[in-house]
């Protein structure tokens, strides 16, 4: 079991600037001390993932322990990313929560199939928003064991 | 289109009705049958006056034939006697007595031959006297001589009572004779007449028939042509309007088609903007609620009450906005209808608004409902909606009064629907509406009262609305205010599945 107080790295993939700011500040409100990075489509995504370019420097960069995967992105959309991550044999062991607006059945069911751990519809509050960190949070801290 | 092709055929029934009338045939055929019954009965008694003619004619020939056999024989039996009293010699009495073996023959022949004709039956009577006569004074000397008294036999000849009686009879035969060939050249005369008229009637006759004949086929010829005329036109009529109707139906498939396509496009529309449309109100809610939280101290009372009331637009603008993706899902996201238990739907429906209905005090009383082919997600809405609405509509300081009633196997209110359909009547004892409003409120959006007095986007029985004809059935409502709604649903009890409609036409486009 993880000790209590070890901080988690996020890696959030969203091309919605509104939603980045929104989840940075539910991070912060929900005071569980975890880190928040940021990619914008699929292929910084896998970018970020495979250390390349700029993303080269782990100590700026570090590996994720958990992904927040928006499905509509441009580039490469989160069901191709997701694909890429989980036929990646160095990263298919990393868990991704689908967070998205789509609620259509399809995009769920294709989401698990390809791997996701979770599915989640965006809150519609804000209030929501920060109770849904603050569990992330706690869930894949506290009670997941990760290898 | 059809209006027209009956006009068509009547126009053309009196076309021909116009050009024969039916008495025209009538006194035709009278005529005909008039001129061939007269020309029979002419031609027959023709026939029978030269049949009788023939039987006259062949009566005098016989009578003449007879008259000169007998006066032949007679002369025979004269010279035969006179040679026997010469010669004394019986060879000569041969004749003799040949003519005496046939005279009674020959008379009774002539008596038969005669006796129709008065003269000649005189004439005969003389005639039967003086041959008799002559005979037996033949026979009276035949007897003489042979008993050898020829003396007394040439003196019975001497008295030339025997050759008056010969030239008696010559002259009766011969005035027969006249009488029987005058007789003959009548008949001759008549016969000719007879012939003249049998043959102006026989050429009459076979003129009259010939015309007739030429009349009859000149008249079926001329309408045989007008019937191929018409006819002709009826089928170059008919394949203009079969050609019209494939036109029009080709016109419609299209239409159809377009319409299902603007239709669909619609629904997809609807589906994806609504759905795109709660993204930047998502935001919008957020941010709001970001101002409230941190910013309060900064906004002041009237700051906050304002992002209250942008929060509440909001709020309801995603309402609105929900309602309409719900309605698009009508016909998107359909399902296909299965037999479906309306008693487990209504049951579901009251377990969810239970809370509703013991919080209001409702009285609730539901008929047994039918099982019907039906989408039962929709059906679920449909009920919701409909007690819901009679939950909310409550008379103020009165319990809801709902009551369910239901008829099944009702006839169906379409032509050519042989299935059985059933009527869901929903009725309450809440506040009413006015009966002009009873079509308005199944529109979208349409509100009888203020969002203050009653809460509500309007969507609810636009939605009943539009499952109830998806299913092809039909809802109405009838009220007054004050006096309660009665909220009636029609639906077939059976679906058949939707017919393409290039099958319904009948037609390969």
């Amino acid at each position: 079991m993880n000790s209590p107080g070890k901080i988690l790295t996020i890696l959030m993939a969203d091309d919605d600037a509104d939603d980045r700011l929104l989840a940075r500040e539910a991070m912060h409100e929900s005071r569980v001390l975890n880190e928040l990075y940021f990619v914008e489509d699929g292929v910084q995504l896998l970018r970020y993932l495979r250390g390349e370019d700029e993303y080269a420097d782990r100590t700026l960069y570090p590996m994720p322990g958990l992904i927040l995967l928006d499905l509509n992105m441009p580039k490469m959309d989160g069901r191709e990313a997701l694909a890429q991550i989980k036929s990646a044999p160095d990263l298919r062991r990393i868990p991704v929560v689908i967070l998205t607006t789509s609620t259509a059945e399809e995009d769920m069911t294709k989401g698990y199939e390809l791997g996701a751990a979770s599915y989640i519809a965006k809150p519609v509050t804000f209030d929501a928003l920060v109770e849904l960190m603050r569990t992330l949070g706690k869930y894949w801290v506290e009670f997941v064991e990760l290898p | 289109m059809n209006n027209g092709l009956l006009d068509g055929g009547v126009l053309f029934n009196q076309k021909i009705t116009n050009r024969l009338p039916n008495s025209v045939w009538i006194m035709a055929l009278a005529a005909a049958i008039t001129f061939f019954a007269v020309s029979a009965v002419l031609a027959y008694r023709s026939i029978d006056v030269i049949t009788q003619n023939n039987i006259a004619i062949n009566n005098t020939l016989q009578t003449i034939n007879l008259i000169k056999d007998l006066n032949r024989e007679l002369l025979a039996a004269e010279s035969s006697q006179r040679g026997y009293l010469l010669t004394k010699d019986p060879e000569y009495l041969e004749p003799y007595r040949q003519t005496l073996s046939v005279v009674n023959k020959l008379l009774m022949q002539l008596a038969e031959s005669t006796a129709a004709f008065s003269e000649q039956k005189a004439y005969f009577a003389s005639l039967r006297g003086y041959v008799t006569d002559k005979v037996g004074e033949m026979q009276r000397i035949v007897a003489l001589t042979d008993r050898e008294e020829i003396r007394a036999a040439i003196k019975q000849v001497k008295t030339d009572k025997g050759i008056e009686l010969m030239r008696a009879i010559s002259q009766l035969l011969v005035e027969m004779e006249q009488q029987e060939l005058q007789r003959f050249y009548k008949s001759k005369a008549i016969a000719a007449e007879n012939r003249e008229f049998i043959l102006m009637a026989l050429l009459l006759a076979n003129g009259i028939g010939l015309a007739l004949s030429l009349g009859v086929f000149y008249t079926w010829y001329r309408n045989s042509t007008k019937v191929a005329e018409l006819n002709s036109a009826l089928a170059s009529a008919n394949a203009e309007l079969e050609e019209k109707v494939g036109v029009r139906t080709q016109a419609l498939l299209q239409y159809s088609e377009e319409l299902q396509r603007s239709n669909r496009e619609l629904e997809e529309f609807a589906f994806v903007a609504s759905h795109d449309l709660q993204e930047p109100l998502r935001k919008i809610r957020a941010f709001g609620d970001r101002l409230q939280q941190k910013f309060s101290a900064e906004l002041g009372e009237v700051g906050a009450d304002y992002v209250a009331r942008m929060q509440a637009a909001s709020e309801r603008m995603s309402a609105l906005i929900d309602d309409l993706l719900s309605f698009s899902r009508v016909t998107t996201k359909q399902r296909p209808f299965i037999a479906v238990d309306l008693n487990e739907i209504m049951h579901s429906v009251l377990d969810d608004l239970d809370f509703a209905i013991d919080d209001s005090g409702a009285q609730i009383h539901i008929d047994p409902l039918p099982v019907i082919d039906a989408d039962g997600l929709q059906m679920t809405q449909v009920f919701m909606n409909l007690i819901t609405n009679s939950l909310k509509f409550h008379l103020p300081d009165h319990r809801p009064v709902v009551t369910v009633t239901s008829e099944s196997n009702v006839v169906s209110p379409l032509a050519d629907d042989n299935r059985h359909w059933c009527r869901l009547q929903f009725a309450d004892q809440g506040i009413g509406f006015e009966a002009q409003y009873a079509e308005r409120i199944f529109s979208l959006f349409q509100r009888l009262h203020g969002r203050g007095e009653y809460s509500g986007t309007g969507i609810g029985l636009a939605l009943c609305r539009k499952i109830i004809e998806r299913h092809g059935g039909s809802i109405s409502a009838q009220s007054e205010p004050g006096e309660g709604a009665v909220f009636t649903i029609l639906l077939p009890m059976t679906q058949t599945p939707m017919e393409p409609l290039k099958d319904l036409f009948g037609y390969v486009t």
